[in-house]
């Protein structure tokens, strides 16, 4: 039994293989010593306890992003939109800061990720309610919201929370009562990864164990067969959307209170492509999807040092993260071929 | 003559193999071995087809027949044994493959595409190039030489099933095969259907085609066929010739025992004293694209008894049963459920009033693939006690529930965890009655609840319902296309023809002849 389980990461183990090797052979075509690249690519993402803390803070919008696909995936429906809403999340978190600047941390910071969460699920319930009444495919509505957030964000940027001090569409700092306090400081763990973690926990408890949780995935598995016996699959499948919105619009609070204190244009990174991997390979484990978005972010720490110390392209880092969803792809359809 | 069903297949002493024994058989299949993971389906299995003879490949549920059918026709292959056709040694790699040699088979679950015409799904995949007038020429030749009536330029879609099967027969046969498969082909056809089918069955053989009909019904593998061949648990357990051969041996050798025939606790006649528990009252329903209507329907079924809907499928049977689902609304008339009008109910308020449904369609409604058993089993019913417990599901309960049920039905294989989409049929089949009875309902909908399962599951889903309703007074509606089976349990029988009920019979009324007539449409007054 625990050797079949073994079995089945095998591809997705190789894929991760091959993503470190393709890292050498990048390197050396363009130049660059790839053994360096390797010590560089590992130490600057585990070799020290501030480097690991700069892996955590890139693995809690990855880790989330991830869970914000997966809950409604489980019921079938697919929410590539998470970019967005994590971008909405963020202008939640500064419209707080903002508006309400006076407020004590204990009121702020709650309403803070509040507002996050209510910010990426609103976002959300354009497409759920395009599904649910048009059958709007969620796939093509989720992406073309993504399009909307990124001007949305511009226009935040650039508005009266515009920071004349930077060349760049980026806010003010948020006020000190909102920033999210750190715990350790060697290795750097924030508050932001607590709630992460106990994110996970509370989407863990809805999806395994509460009559909720149950229908999302009936619907998953069958939506005939779940309208037949009473559940509302269209319901369900339009609410997962909002519901899984809401863990991505919390990922870009966090982000905003946690690591980058403003609203900045581009913020989200390559994290909506990256959330894809863990959420494809382990649908059904919250812990896998934990532990591979922590691979994940090791490699998006270490992509990124190469670039600052070695003078590595950005572009080859973007290569690099395309190249390890294609080939994570290419594992998982492997598997099923041979299942 | 009487065999030992367990004996080995090398002692059984066997009929006349053959119409003609003296000539070259036209297809071998010598020692067939198959094993799916460490299950041995096909054990050292023979057999041999001449030109012009009908063979029946008789047996039940997982005996093998399928199995064995499946890799003559290229679906799969054989681990062991060799097949010899037209005296040369053959390997059958893939459909095509068998197509081209000039073997076919019409399967069970059909494979025609739904939004094409019968034309094109006849005319899909032939090699032949031919013009479209010259090609339906040829289909309506085969069709009137074979007695089927089809409009060629319907749509698949709104056909019922009976009708899809003929133009499966019919796609098969303008393919010009030499041996012709049909698996189960009479499930679905009301008993004068059944009859033209199996003379339509004896006519194809006249003409030089070899045909292999897989039945597990032992009346009609006597009727169309000149042998019969036996499995049992993937071993060949018996070769007759149809007129040697007797229907009790066939049945004794086929599932090794005899099967009780009485299932109705007191024969014919029975009056139920129940009270209404759900009422129909001029129930209409409009049409859609995929939906007949309802046409003031009224029903009764009471406390207790069991009130059978017979009729060919596609006439109504599935809208009737998704208006008391509530998944149609009524466009007039009421349905009524203990008394109170249901027409303005959910599903899951029918669901929580007591009403439980096994539908038609067991995969495609039926159950959840990809979960546990566990969790299929309390589907519609998760959110009420004792499945749920405050916020949460109560797991404990759940999982206690779902052991005693595996035993009891004794679901195969027996694990609670097992995905349901892997099991078998018969197996899913005791899972949805198993669902339907777990919190005592008071009225249960089964929707054709043993198409397809072999006689033993068939009994255990019948004698179910007659214990539902005369220990816990259950009323059952029960809609089938198997007459014999509404005979031997219902006491009243309505029949359903385009929407409409256009008659009832009870007690000694029940006529499997004056029923038949109705299904084709024929009012009764």
């Amino acid at each position: 039994m625990a050797d079949k389980r073994l079995l089945q990461f095998y591809p997705y183990l190789l894929s991760f293989v091959g993503v470190v090797l393709s890292i050498g052979v990048l390197l050396a075509v363009i130049g660059k010593n790839p053994f360096e690249g390797y010590r560089i690519l590992f130490s600057s993402s585990l070799g020290s306890p501030g480097s690991l803390g700069l892996t955590l803070l890139d693995f809690i919008p990855l880790f989330l992003m991830a869970l914000a696909f997966v809950v409604p995936l489980r019921a079938g429906k697919y929410n590539v939109g998470n970019e967005g809403q994590f971008l909405l999340g963020a202008v939640g978190a500064v419209t707080v800061s903002f508006t309400l600047p006076g407020l004590p941390p204990a009121v702020g910071l709650p309403l803070l990720l509040l507002t996050g969460m209510l910010f990426g699920s609103l976002w959300a319930v354009v497409p759920a309610f395009l599904l649910y009444k048009f059958k709007v495919n969620e796939i093509v509505s989720t992406i073309s919201m993504n399009f909307i957030a990124y001007y949305l964000v511009l226009f935040v940027a650039t508005g009266p929370w515009h920071n004349p001090l930077v060349g760049f569409p980026q806010t003010n700092q948020i006020g000190a009562n909102y920033i999210l306090p750190v715990l350790i400081r060697s290795p750097q763990v924030g508050t932001g990864l607590i709630i992460a973690l106990l994110a996970a926990v509370v989407v863990y408890l809805y999806v395994s164990k509460t009559p909720a949780g149950f229908e999302l995935r009936a619907v998953g598995s069958n939506p005939r067969a779940s309208l037949v016996y009473g559940i509302r699959s269209d319901m369900v499948s339009a609410l997962s959307i909002v519901q899984g919105a809401s863990l991505a619009g919390l990922a870009g609070a966090i982000q905003v209170a946690g690591l980058l204190l403003s609203l900045q244009y581009g913020m989200q990174g390559n994290y909506g492509l990256l959330s894809l991997v863990p959420a494809l390979i382990s649908a059904s484990s919250l812990l896998g999807i934990g532990i591979i978005s922590f691979f994940i972010a090791i490699v998006d720490t270490g992509t990124s040092a190469l670039q600052g110390l070695m003078g590595v392209p950005y572009e080859i880092g973007l290569l690099i993260e395309a190249l390890f969803l294609l080939l994570v792809l290419f594992a998982k359809g492997y598997r099923r071929g041979n299942s | 003559m009487v065999l030992n069903a367990d004996a080995p297949h090398e002692t059984i002493a066997t009929g006349n193999p053959g119409t003609k024994p003296q000539s070259i058989p036209l297809l071998s299949m010598r020692s067939i071995v198959k094993k799916f993971g460490g299950n041995l389906v096909l054990d050292h299995v023979d057999l041999d087809l001449w030109s012009g003879e009908t063979v029946a490949l008789l047996g039940e549920n997982g005996a093998g027949k399928s199995t064995l059918m499946n890799i003559l026709s290229g679906l799969y292959r054989a681990d062991e044994g060799e097949i010899i056709f037209n005296g040369t040694p053959i390997r059958v790699r893939s459909p095509n493959d068998a197509i081209t040699l000039g073997i076919t088979m019409v399967h069970q679950h059909f494979e025609l595409i739904q939004n094409f015409t019968v034309l094109e799904n006849i005319m899909i995949g032939s090699k032949r190039k031919e013009k479209k007038e010259s090609v339906l020429e040829r289909v309506h030749k085969l069709a009137s030489l074979n007695g089927i009536t089809i409009d060629m330029n319907a749509t698949v879609k709104g056909l019922p099933i009976g009708v899809q099967q003929k133009v499966e027969i019919l796609k098969a046969l303008y393919r010009d095969p030499r041996i012709l498969i049909l698996d189960e082909p009479t499930s679905n056809l009301t008993p004068q259907e059944v009859d033209s089918m199996l003379s339509t069955i004896k006519r194809l053989a006249s003409s030089g085609l070899s045909v292999v009909f897989i039945t597990h019904k032992v009346r009609e593998a006597l009727a169309a066929a000149s042998r019969i061949i036996v499995l049992k648990n993937g071993r060949l357990v018996g070769k007759f010739l149809g007129s040697e051969v007797t229907a009790e041996s066939l049945v004794e050798i086929m599932m090794g025992a005899r099967p009780s025939s009485i299932l109705k606790p007191e024969s014919g006649g029975f009056k139920a004293q129940g009270k209404p528990v759900l009422v129909l009252s001029n129930v209409s329903t409009s049409p859609s694209r995929h939906r007949i209507a309802l046409r003031r329907i009224n029903l009764t079924v009471n406390e207790g008894e069991i009130l059978g809907i017979a009729g060919v499928s596609g006439n109504g049977q599935r809208e009737l049963v998704e208006t008391i689902m509530m998944q149609i609304k009524p466009s007039d008339g009421s349905v009524s459920l203990f008394g109170k009008n249901a027409n303005s109910l959910t599903t899951r308020d029918i669901i929580s009033m007591g009403v439980s449904y096994i539908p038609e369609d067991r995969l495609g409604d039926g159950i959840l693939p990809n979960m546990p058993v566990y969790e299929n089993l309390v589907l519609g019913l998760h959110d009420s006690p004792p499945f749920k417990k405050g916020w949460m599901m109560n797991r404990d309960a759940i999982l206690s529930t779902a052991s005693s049920i595996v035993e009891q039905y004794r679901i195969n294989p027996p694990s609670i965890a097992v995905m349901s989409g892997v099991l078998s049929g018969g197996n899913i089949q005791k899972l949805l009655i198993a669902r339907s009875v777990l919190l005592k309902p008071k009225v249960i909908i089964a929707h054709n609840p043993t198409r397809g399962l072999d006689a033993r599951t068939t009994e255990f889903v019948l004698k179910s319902l007659v214990q539902q309703s005369r220990e816990n007074g259950t009323g059952v509606l029960l809609l089938s296309e198997d007459l014999d089976e509404l005979i031997s349990i219902c006491d009243r029988i309505a029949v359903m023809f385009r929407g409409e009920i256009v008659g009832e019979v009870e007690g000694k009324e029940i006529d499997r002849y004056t029923i038949g007539a109705m299904m084709a449409g024929n009012k009764v007054n």
